[in-house]
C-alpha cells in the first residue's frame, strides 16, 4: 500500500517473488536450451531461442491464469497473487523475444519489412492445417503489450478499477489466440503426441479451474439471506464469526463482509479500492481489515484507510439481537463511521 | 459496481470453454497429413536401382 507513487513499490515479498520468478525461468530455460541443442544438432540458435521463449511465455501464461481461480479455491495460494503483474510483464518480454527471432529467421530475408511479410504473406483464412497462426500470435503479443503496459497502479488509478479489470480481462482473448497459435502452428508440424497431450492438458486445467470457482462463488452469491420485517438482514449467530475474520454475504448482486473484532462487529463493502479484492477473505491486522491481495488496509467502523492514505469503502449498519447479528442493507456512503455493534458477555461466548 | 465485471467474465469464459475445445479438436482432426515412410517401397526402389545397375 503507498500513497503516492513509484515505479515499483519494493519490499521483501516483491524481491523474493521476483527473484523466485527469475531463477525459475533461468532454469526451465537453461534446461530447455541445453538438450535441444545436443538432440536437435541441425536447429540454428534462432530456432531453439524461439521454441524455448514461445514455451516458457505459453507455460507461464497458464499459471497466471490458474492462480486466481486457485486463490478462490484454497487461500494458501494467495502469495502467488500478491505479484502477478511482475509475472505478466515477463509473459509479455518473453513473447516480445519469441516474437521478434520469429521475424528474424522468418519474414526479413524477404524485399518486404517483416511485419508487412507477417502480415500478408499468409493469407489462407480458410484452411485450418494452413491458417496464419503467425497472426494469430502477433495479435495475443499485442494484447499482453498492453496489459504489460498498464499494469502500474499508476494506470489502476487514473483508469479507474472497473476499466482496468475490463481492460486486463483481455488476458483470456490472448490465451485464445495463443491455444489458437499452438494447435494451428506447432501442432500442424509437429506429430509428437507429448505436445498434443500437454497444450489439452494445459486447456483443461485452466478451464476446469475457472468452472470450480465460478461454483464456488456462485455458492455464496445463492446463499438465501432471510430478511426480517423490517428489512434487515438475519446474517448469522454472532459465534459463526471468527474472531478478527469476517462472513460474507450477497446483498442484492453486491457482496457485504461482516468483520467481527475485540468484541465488536462492523460491516463493509467486500470490494477493495485497490484491485476490487475480496476484504471478507482478509483478516484484521493492527486494528485494521486488511485486503488478502495486496495488503490495502481499512478502519472497520468507517471503511476509511488510515492517513495518509484516501481509500474508502461503503458501510452498513449492523445490530445484534438474541445472540444474532442483523445487517441494514442500505449502504452509507464511503468512509462513513457507524457506530459498531457490541457483543456482550454471554454472547462472546455463545 | 463489481457485479457487471462478473458478468462480463462469465460469459468471457462461457464462450472460451465452448470454443476453445472445438478449436483445438478441429485442428487435430484436419492437421496435415504427412506421408508415411513405406519401407517396402523403398526396398523396390533400391532393387530397380540394382537392376538397372547390373
Amino acid at each position: 500500500m503507498s500513497h503516492q507513487y513509484q515505479a515499483i513499490g519494493w519490499n521483501r515479498q516483491k524481491r523474493v517473488y521476483d527473484l523466485v520468478l527469475l531463477a525459475g525461468i533461468s532454469t526451465y530455460l537453461a534446461l530447455f536450451l541445453a538438450p535441444s541443442a545436443l538432440l536437435f544438432s541441425t536447429a540454428t540458435a534462432e530456432t531453439l531461442i524461439i521454441r524455448a521463449s514461445g514455451s516458457a511465455a505459453f507455460l507461464l501464461l497458464h499459471l497466471i491464469l490458474c492462480i486466481g481461480p486457485l486463490c478462490r479455491l484454497q487461500p494458501a495460494f494467495l502469495p502467488l497473487l500478491y505479484n502477478r503483474r511482475h509475472l505478466g510483464v515477463i509473459t509479455f518480454l518473453l513473447g516480445a523475444v519469441h516474437g521478434t527471432f520469429s521475424l528474424i529467421q522468418f519474414h526479413s530475408f524477404g524485399d518486404k519489412n517483416p511485419l508487412v511479410s507477417l502480415l500478408i504473406s499468409n493469407r489462407n483464412f480458410a484452411s485450418l492445417p494452413d491458417f496464419p497462426f503467425q497472426q494469430l500470435g502477433f495479435l495475443a503479443l499485442i494484447i499482453l503489450f498492453l496489459m504489460a503496459a498498464t499494469s502500474h497502479d499508476f494506470w489502476l488509478r487514473n483508469l479507474t478499477p472497473p476499466i482496468w479489470k475490463s481492460l486486463h480481462m483481455l488476458v483470456y482473448f490472448a490465451y485464445a489466440f495463443l491455444v489458437a497459435h499452438v494447435t494451428l502452428g506447432l501442432l500442424q508440424s509437429e506429430t509428437n503426441p507429448v505436445l498434443v497431450v500437454m497444450t489439452g492438458s494445459g486447456l483443461v486445467l485452466v478451464l476446469g479451474l475457472h468452472l470450480a470457482a465460478a461454483r464456488h462463488e456462485n455458492r455464496i452469491d445463492r446463499n438465501p439471506t432471510p430478511s426480517t420485517s423490517d428489512g434487515s438482514i438475519d446474517v448469522c449467530a454472532v459465534s459463526e464469526i471468527p474472531e478478527k475474520c469476517a462472513r460474507v454475504i450477497s446483498v442484492n448482486g453486491e457482496r457485504v463482509a461482516i468483520f467481527r473484532y475485540d468484541g465488536k462487529i462492523s460491516a463493509l463493502s467486500n470490494i477493495c479500492r485497490h484491485q476490487n479484492g475480496p476484504l471478507g477473505e482478509g483478516r484484521i491486522i493492527n486494528g485494521c481489515v486488511t485486503c488478502p491481495w495486496h495488503g490495502y488496509q481499512y478502519l472497520p467502523e468507517s471503511g476509511a484507510s488510515p492517513p495518509p492514505f484516501t481509500e474508502k469503502v461503503e458501510t452498513f449498519q449492523t445490530a445484534i439481537v438474541n445472540h444474532r447479528v442483523f445487517l441494514n442493507p442500505t449502504p452509507h456512503a464511503p468512509g462513513t463511521p457507524l457506530r459498531p455493534s457490541v457483543i456482550s458477555e454471554p454472547e462472546k461466548f455463545a | 459496481m463489481i457485479q457487471p465485471l462478473r458478468k462480463y467474465h462469465r460469459r468471457i469464459l462461457f464462450l472460451l470453454g465452448v470454443l476453445l475445445p472445438l478449436l483445438f479438436a478441429a485442428g487435430l482432426l484436419f492437421r496435415h497429413k504427412w506421408p508415411k515412410e513405406n519401407p517396402s517401397a523403398t526396398l523396390q526402389t533400391s532393387a530397380a536401382s540394382a537392376d538397372t545397375s547390373r
